[in-house]
Order: structure tokens, then sequence, then C-alpha cells
């Protein structure tokens, strides 16, 4: 009996083991098959997200993408949601439609309210650049998130998708427990353009200086003629040191001639160097020559930033501001030099490197050749 | 056969760029560092190169000032196709002798529509 019973269960475990070895072996097989099947689906999608974006006349690589299975699409959607950044126009249309007609942007809106903060983020980033309109005003509520990646990826959202109305929350998230990088939220007025300056305009004069200071520095860049004036204000009475200094690298930057009176005001009258030599820079900017001599007199600024970019201002002046800088160094005689020294080096040193700069520009234009034959 | 060189490290341009171009008409070869161009465009000698700007190996200014020099490739045309927007980048491009300069996101349509432009006025 008891050699019966020890036959059996040899019997019994070598059955388990074969048993055990065909379901790995058979397993095995399925799984490679399937993996082949997989990556053969995903290698066709793929050759169809390439058609889709580059032939602008093909209608069946949309409808064969927006069709494929959901494992198939998984392994291709890192790569389409990688040439939405890289790609703008018709081919961008298409592939943003992809990603509509297979629920995507309905899923990614949802997951801005999710529990996971990894999962806000990466639906803010994709709403972002989906450019789905839709999704502003719960982008805006994540600009107060607790998690700094969440509020980050919705800065960024806002500005990819350039929708004015988010404006006053995205300058709001500047300050406060939860506050945004300044870059960052300035880089999103940025992308938002033009469009921006009405709401920039009407926050001008904000309680926070670091939202003056932000909302100067992007109407510099972006804005029309038409902030001059608004920016002007500022620079004459912005109790702030920095949003003054925006402001004359603002006008500088807007080029508008009619503010150069109040630029040369705030060379010739600003208590803070920074701001004195800001507005010279500035100045320079301008390109008007009228400007040389309030210029050369602001070569004996006390201030050595001031003076340096008075200096500096001149040369961009061209002729005329060159003129009276040589005639500065010229009258450095060396029994003078105790008054006129410092502005005399200044002078001297804007003259040489424009000279050095005007001698780059051959070698760099022909590249090691033309360097190698002077 | 018009042939035209593409030198782009991100796979999915390169392919998107290629069947593009391919499909425009052109012969199209394709590398995927700035090392490989030169060597390319010395045996191949193309009609036209378009270089990203941030490749490995040598970066596509490095590699158009290098083609501008070489009595082999100094006429082939270059366009630049980079994410390198400022001013500074684009002015070094031209200053490399880049006959264009394409910023990414771009268009692939209006790729194909410079290429034919620099092309034309390159007399090919």
């Amino acid at each position: 009996v008891t050699a019966n019973l020890l036959a059996g269960v040899v019997y019994l475990v070598a059955a388990l083991m074969a048993v055990s070895v065909l379901t790995i072996v058979v397993g095995r097989g399925i799984r490679r098959m399937s993996s082949r099947r997989n990556a053969g689906a995903a290698g066709r999608a793929r050759a169809l997200l390439v058609a889709l974006v580059a032939d602008d006349d093909a209608r069946s690589p949309l409808v064969e993408l927006v069709a494929v299975d959901r494992t198939t699409w998984r392994s291709v959607e890192p790569k389409a949601i990688a040439l939405l950044g890289k790609l703008r126009g018709e081919a961008r249309a298409r592939l943003v439609s992809v990603f509509r007609r297979r629920g995507v942007v309905e899923r990614a809106v949802r997951d801005l309210a999710r529990p996971s903060a990894p999962r806000r983020a990466r639906a803010a980033e994709l709403v972002g650049l989906l450019g789905v309109a839709d999704a502003v005003p719960a982008l805006c509520r994540l600009l107060d998130d607790r998690d700094r990646q969440v509020r980050v990826a919705a800065t960024r959202a806002l500005g990819a998708i350039g929708d004015p109305g988010a404006i006053t929350t995205l300058l709001a998230s500047l300050t406060g427990r939860r506050s945004i990088a300044a870059q960052l939220v300035a880089d999103a007025l940025l992308r938002i353009g033009a469009d921006a300056q009405p709401a920039l305009l009407a926050t001008i004069k904000d309680a926070e200086p670091l939202v003056r200071v932000c909302v100067i520095e992007v109407l510099g860049l972006v804005a029309g003629p038409g902030a001059a004036t608004s920016i002007a204000r500022a620079l004459g009475s912005d109790p702030s040191d920095e949003v003054r200094v925006r402001a004359a690298t603002a006008l500088g930057r807007l080029g508008t001639r009619q503010v150069l009176a109040v630029l040369l005001r705030a060379v010739d009258t600003d208590p803070v160097d920074r701001v004195r030599a800001a507005s010279a820079v500035a100045v320079g900017e301008l390109g008007d020559t009228g400007a040389v001599p309030a210029l050369a007199a602001a070569l004996r600024d006390p201030g050595h930033r001031v003076a340096n970019g008075a200096a500096h201002a001149l040369v961009r002046l061209g002729e005329p501001g060159r003129a009276a800088l040589r005639r500065v160094v010229a009258a450095a005689s060396p029994e003078r030099a105790g008054e006129i020294e410092p502005a005399a080096r200044h002078a001297r040193e804007a003259l040489a490197a424009q000279e050095v700069s005007q001698r780059r520009e051959p070698v760099l234009a022909g590249g090691p050749a033309a360097a190698g034959g002077r | 056969m018009t042939t035209i060189l593409v030198a782009e490290d991100d796979e999915d341009v390169r392919d998107l760029v290629v069947f593009k171009l391919e499909l425009a008409g052109y012969l199209v070869v394709a590398v995927d560092n700035g090392l490989a161009v030169l060597d390319t465009a010395r045996s191949v000698v193309p009609d036209l190169a378009i270089l990203d700007v941030m490749m490995p190996g040598r970066n596509g200014v490095d590699v158009c000032r290098e083609l501008r020099t070489d009595p082999a490739t100094g006429h082939v045309p270059v366009i630049l196709l980079t994410a390198r927007s400022q001013e500074v980048d684009v002015d070094a491009g031209f200053r490399a002798g880049a006959s264009d300069y394409l910023i990414k996101p771009f268009s692939p349509r209006e790729l194909v529509n410079r290429v034919s432009s620099v092309l034309a006025r390159s007399g090919r």
C-alpha cells in the first residue's frame, strides 16, 4: 500500500511538473506572439502618425489612427504628444483632431481634477499642448494647486493656450503662499502675445511691485507704441526702483521717440544709479541724435554704470554719438585729468568695444577661413 | 533627381521630414548626427542640406560653416531647422552661410515650400 501510495505521489508530482512546464512554454509562446503583434501594430501606428502629419491630402491615416485599439494607441501616444510641440499649421491641426476624436481631450480635462498630483500635472501639460480653450478655468484654479509641479504645468499650459482671460489670475499667482516663479509667468504672458496688452495695461498700477515689474517687462516685449505713455508714467513716478529700471528698458525696446524727453529726464534726475543707467541705455536704443548732448553730459555722472551706459548709448547713436565720445577723449589732457578722466575712460572704452565688435563681425561671418586669412 | 541631405537627431522629426520630402518627389539621404553630415555630403554631394542645429557630434551651425568652406560642398545651399528662435541664433545661422532658417514648431508644408524656393534661387 505504501509503495503504491509513493508511486502515486511521484506520478502526481511528475504530472504537475509536466503541466507547469507546458504552461510556461505555451505562456511564453503566447506572450511572444502577442508582443510581436503589438510591435507590428505599434510600427504600423507610427507609420500612420508620420503619414498623418506629413501628407496634407491623405484622409486614411487620420481615420485609421482614430480606430486603433487602446494598446496600440498607448504605444504611439508619447510620440504623438512629442510631435505636438514640434509642429504647427495643418499638420498639427490633424494631429490634434486625432487626440480629440479618441477622447483624449475629455480624459485630460477630467484628469485636471484627479487626486494624483503627477496625473494633474500631466493632464495640464497635455491640454496646453492641445490648446484646449475650454480647460482655461480649470487651469486657472490649478495655479493655486498645493503641488508645485502642477502649478508650473498649469502656468505653461495657460501660456500655450494663449487666452487673455487668464492674465489676471496669472499675475495674481506671482504673490502669495503658493507663488509661481516670475520668469514662468512672464513666459506665459509673452506667449499670449499682443492680445495681452489691454489686460496688462489695466494692471500696471497693481499694489504689488513684483506684478508691476512683470507687467512692464512683458509690455516692453509684446506691446505696441500705444503702451509707451503708461510705461513712461511708471518710469516717472513708480516708487519701486526695479519697476523704473524695467520701465526704462521697456521704453528702449518699444523705440517710440515720443518718450525721449521722459527718458532724458530720468537720466538727469532719477535718484537711483540703476534707473539712470537703464534710461541712458534706452535713449541709445531710440536712435535720436538729438540726445547726443544730454548723453555726453551723462558721461560725467558720478554713477559708474550711468556714465558707462551713456557712453555705449552714444555709440548706438552712430557717427554723431561717436564724434561726441572722441571729443571727450581728446579733451582729456593730463593736466585736466582730475576733472575729465572718468568720462574719457568711459568714452575710450565704448569706442574700443565698438571697434572690436566691428572687427569680429567679418571674422564670424566668414568662419575659420576668414579668421585664418587675417 | 534632386537629392536632399537631412540631418536630424530626433527620429520622429527626421522620419516626418524624409516622408514629406519624398512625397514631394525628392531623393532623400538622412543622417542622425553632425559628424555624419560632413562625410555623407562629401560622398553624395546633395543639391541641398537641411540641418538641425542641436545635434550630437557637431552642431548644425558649425557643420554649415564647414560645408561652406569645403570646395566640394561649398555650393550646397543649407536650410537650418531648429527650435532656437532667438535673434542671435538666427543671426549666427545666416552668418555661418545658411540660405534659410526654419524655426520649430514648423509646418511640413512650409518646409517643402522653403526647399523649392531655395533650390530655385540656387538654380537647381
